[in-house]
């Protein structure tokens, strides 16, 4: 694989994840004209209205508000997507092949709870508050079993570089022998993008938490870092569990794309369909079934591991 | 050349934003300068081709700071302007163990006799590091910290006042728990 | 010029509305709801969020200054505009969408606003800011207020009630601890809920007690109507009653589905109510509300994530205690029993069976967390239309 750790590189990088994340929104716009009774094409195209309305909206202040911190937290998503995407391969090129990519991937998640905690306190509103609460109960809940379920490919890999694990992969995708960790993730990047079902933090009934009191371009980045997140998220399953850019026929870099968008598309789709996943819910669940799960899958595949060599 | 300039900015990044925790009048200004500063470290030991202790740190620094602001502010003030608070307490005392702490800090590390590295190492720097600090010691370590981690839980179940059989009943056989506020386990 | 033109033409393909219903007039809030819908415009969550302010009715005296300080917290572009009755609803959100694109009107708003003062304050202290700017106002419960030693009233940004020897920054009273629900000394934050929220009962405002997001104490009230809302559909009219049963119901569900964090299945309930006010046929709505049942009713994780909260049923909780899940459910099938042609005769919800209700509400509500509260109020079906109207016949 082929480090390509240049400015160039690294600028078209964010390029294709903004491309992927915009495309993300389209799918959701549609999925939500479909419902309202319109037609999924009058959808489409809803984000690129959104941000042109963002665009021209004004940004607000807060009386008293801690606005450095607001800022930080405003900005923070987008800079945490694109610091994620160092690692992710895309095809047989990744931008940063550092030995420690899976633990840097992890790293950059927990830069979450700053992030997403000081969005909510920055503006000094009880509402944002309140949605900064949820997502750190709620990301206690999250973070260990991803930890976990991030644990056992590398495992299997025998290495925490994100190249090694799609290279072990050849053959069979890790998806096939570690479902349950491929689940535990795919939930987990739902909930550090606060994404629904497990959105509460930027619920509606405190008139949208962690966005109650941002308009304008702060808005907008909160928006595009969410989607830039999930897709992310999406991406990296593909390189942790379904074999990267592994496939028939097409080139590799296509297959990464494909795999990638249509993963993307089944976690926007989710959004609409299943009801919230409260964060004081979530923990007891999280802690006796799910940690206990993911430690049993990591189990297996060390055992598998072992009596394979 | 580069990366000695680098390394100092992180280290003047580091200490300034140490600095900060004590000069800035909220709690999450304090909070978050102090994982600023751990981040730095962090990259420092990046730096030293430590990757995955310098990630690591970075991570863990970043979790607790955040898990931190949470509690100082559940007791000290909710909302952030709420009333400015000085970071600093017991002025004289304070002053007096911090310069003590970092004299014998700095007196150790240039007077302590360090090893001269017998071959550069080979293969994983974090292996090989590990292997060095606790190689003797392994043992020790592998007790203490079940140990530490059994403290904590039995600090947990002490310090809560409800225990199972509040929860489960007098002969622990209720099929789901008399909770005080609901879970997501329980019938 | 090209690309400010584009981008103002493509904002105004996506206007975001905020909404604020006088209680009686539900119908008209509805109609916008619809009318968003089918523009394929969106529900503002919070004035930070919005684009349009639509007030709906004739909101009274408390209300009115509650829209005064929403509209000075929207971010701008911005325009504002008043449906008093259905059939104004379309042309009323043109004109609105003409002002939003108009950049000379929006330039000089901007510029007519003042710039020293920040100008976004916490939407949910609004009441109590009506209430400073009128000090003495009937109605208003701040007998034991004393806010004399707040600089520049406007500049509060939290609700306080009887700390008052303190004051930070701003003019923001310090926080005082109180002991929570398991006996810890926490802060508190004086937080009014309402009475400009999304899916919430119009003209409420509950003043809470808040622990971290707890709520200790509460208080509720509603604010009335400047008036009576004119032109509501004559009672014989056919399947009148069922109709109004359909729709009301469907409402009611919509809201706790949206507040569960469902929105599909939220939007479904609101298509069927819309379909009901513009006169569809009953029968076909019957099925589709026979189908949302099913689908609602077969979700393990509604079921998981809704479980034991309690919903407060009428005035007097009589036997088995009911979940906000049931309840919801219980809404959605009596609309399809309705719709269906069943038409029992309710009981009308008299005044006084709703103040009772008014006055349960805050008990219900102690001891939860805010997310479970906003279930519960939005489970109960509380008709601030009768409360409101009769709030103001008392006033006068």
């Amino acid at each position: 694989m082929s480090s390509l750790l240049n400015p160039a590189w690294a600028l078209l990088a964010a390029v294709v994840l903004g491309v992927l994340a915009l495309v993300g929104a389209g799918v959701h716009g549609m999925v939500i004209a479909r419902s309202e009774g319109r037609s999924a094409r009058s959808g489409a195209l809803s984000p690129v209205f959104e941000l042109a309305r963002l665009l021209r909206q004004r940004r607000r202040r807060t009386v008293a508000a801690d606005v450095l911190l607001w800022r930080v937290g405003c900005g923070g998503l987008v800079v945490v997507a694109l610091l994620k995407t160092a690692v992710i391969p895309f095809g047989s090129w990744i931008l940063a092949d550092i030995p420690v990519g899976i633990v840097w991937f992890n790293a950059m998640d927990v830069l979450l709870w700053a992030v997403l905690w000081l969005l909510g306190w920055g503006a000094n509103s009880a509402y944002g508050l309140i949605g900064g609460y949820r997502f750190l109960s709620q990301a206690v809940s999250y973070e260990l079993p991803l930890m976990f379920a991030l644990v056992t490919p590398a495992v299997a890999a025998h290495s925490l570089q994100v190249s090694e694990v799609v290279a072990a992969q050849n053959g069979l995708w890790f998806v096939v022998w570690m479902p349950v960790a491929f689940l535990i993730f795919c939930a987990s990047v739902i909930a550090f993008s606060s994404w629904s079902p497990f959105g509460t933090a930027a619920g509606s009934d405190i008139a949208g938490g962690i966005l109650s009191e941002i308009s304008g371009v702060d808005r907008l980045l909160v928006l595009a870092g969410r989607y830039a997140l999930l897709t992310t998220g999406a991406a990296f399953a593909v390189a942790m569990f379904l074999g990267g850019g592994a496939g028939p026929l097409l080139p590799d870099w296509l297959w990464t794309l494909l795999k990638t968008l249509l993963l993307l598309f089944v976690f926007v789709a989710l959004r609409h369909r299943l009801p919230a996943i409260r964060p004081d819910r979530l923990a007891e669940v999280a802690w006796i079934i799910v940690l206990p799960l993911a430690l049993l899958q990591t189990l297996f595949v060390a055992i598998v591991v072992v009596v394979g060599r | 050349m580069l990366a000695v300039i680098v390394f100092c900015a992180l280290a003047v990044v580091a200490i300034a934003s140490g600095v900060a925790v004590f000069r800035v009048d909220s709690m999450a200004r304090a909070t978050y300068a102090l994982a600023i500063s751990f981040v730095a470290v962090g990259a420092m030991l990046l730096m030293f081709d430590l990757d995955y202790i310098g990630v690591i740190t970075i991570l863990m620094m970043v979790m607790e700071m955040a898990i931190m602001a949470i509690y100082m502010i559940m007791f000290m003030g909710m909302n952030p302007a709420l009333m400015p608070m000085s970071m600093v307490h017991n002025n004289r005392w304070a002053l007096i163990l911090s310069a003590g702490t970092f004299v014998l800090l700095a007196a150790g590390v240039l007077l302590v006799p360090w090893p001269a590295p017998a071959e550069s190492p080979t293969g994983d720097l974090t292996a090989s590091l590990g292997e060095t600090i606790m190689g003797s010691k392994m043992l020790v370590m592998l007790t203490v910290s079940p140990i530490l981690f059994a403290t904590i839980i039995a600090a947990l179940v002490l310090a809560n006042p409800r225990g199972r059989y509040d929860r489960w009943g007098d002969d622990l056989k209720r099929r789901s728990p008399h909770d005080l506020r609901r879970g997501g386990l329980g019938g | 010029m090209g690309l400010r033109d584009s981008i103002a033409q493509g904002a105004l393909r996506r206007v975001h509305v905020l909404l604020v219903e006088t209680p009686g007039w539900a119908e008209v809030r509805m109609a916008v709801e619809g009318e968003l819908r089918l523009r394929g415009w969106k529900a503002a969550t919070s004035p930070a969020d919005a684009d349009i302010l639509v007030v709906c009715g004739a909101p009274g005296h408390e209300l009115a200054s509650v829209c005064a300080r929403v509209w000075s917290q929207m971010p701008g572009p911005r325009s504002r505009v008043t449906v008093d009755v259905t059939r104004d609803v379309s042309t009323a959100l043109d004109s609105a969408a003409d002002e939003l694109g108009d950049d000379d009107a929006q330039r000089r708003d901007a510029r007519a606003r003042p710039t020293s003062m920040p100008q976004g304050l916490d939407e949910h202290s609004s009441v109590d800011h009506a209430g400073m700017d009128h000090p003495g106002m009937p109605g208003m419960d701040h007998s034991g207020m004393d806010h004399s030693d707040m600089p520049g009233m406007d500049h509060s940004g939290m609700a306080t009630h009887d700390h008052t020897t303190m004051s930070g920054p701003s003019g923001i009273p310090l926080a005082s601890g109180a002991p929570d629900r398991d006996g810890l000394e926490m802060d508190v934050l004086h937080v009014p809920l309402g009475p400009v929220l999304p899916h919430w009962h119009a003209g409420l405002v509950v003043d809470c007690v808040l622990h971290g997001d707890v709520i200790g104490q509460a208080e509720a009230k509603v604010l009335p109507a400047a008036g009576v809302p004119v032109g509501l559909p004559p009672d014989g009219s056919a399947g009148g009653e069922q109709r109004r049963v359909v729709v009301r119901n469907c409402d009611q569900a919509a809201r706790v589905l949206a507040l569960a964090g469902w929105p599909s299945a939220a939007t479904r309930a609101q298509r069927i109510r819309d379909a009901a006010l513009v006169g569809a046929a009953l029968a076909d709505l019957g099925a589709q509300l026979e189908s949302l049942v099913r689908t609602v009713g077969r979700s393990r994780l509604l079921r998981w994530t809704l479980r034991g909260i309690p919903a407060a049923i009428g005035a007097v909780g009589s036997g088995e205690p009911v979940t906000v899940r049931e309840r919801m459910l219980d809404l959605l099938r009596e609309a399809a029993q309705s719709a269906g042609g069943a038409s029992e005769r309710h009981a009308a919800s008299d005044v006084a069976s709703q103040q009772e209700l008014l006055r349960a509400l805050p008990a219900l509500i102690e001891g939860t967390d805010v997310a479970t509260a906003r279930l519960i109020i939005a489970a109960a079906s509380l008709d601030t239309a009768s409360l409101a109207i009769s709030g103001a016949m008392r006033h006068e």
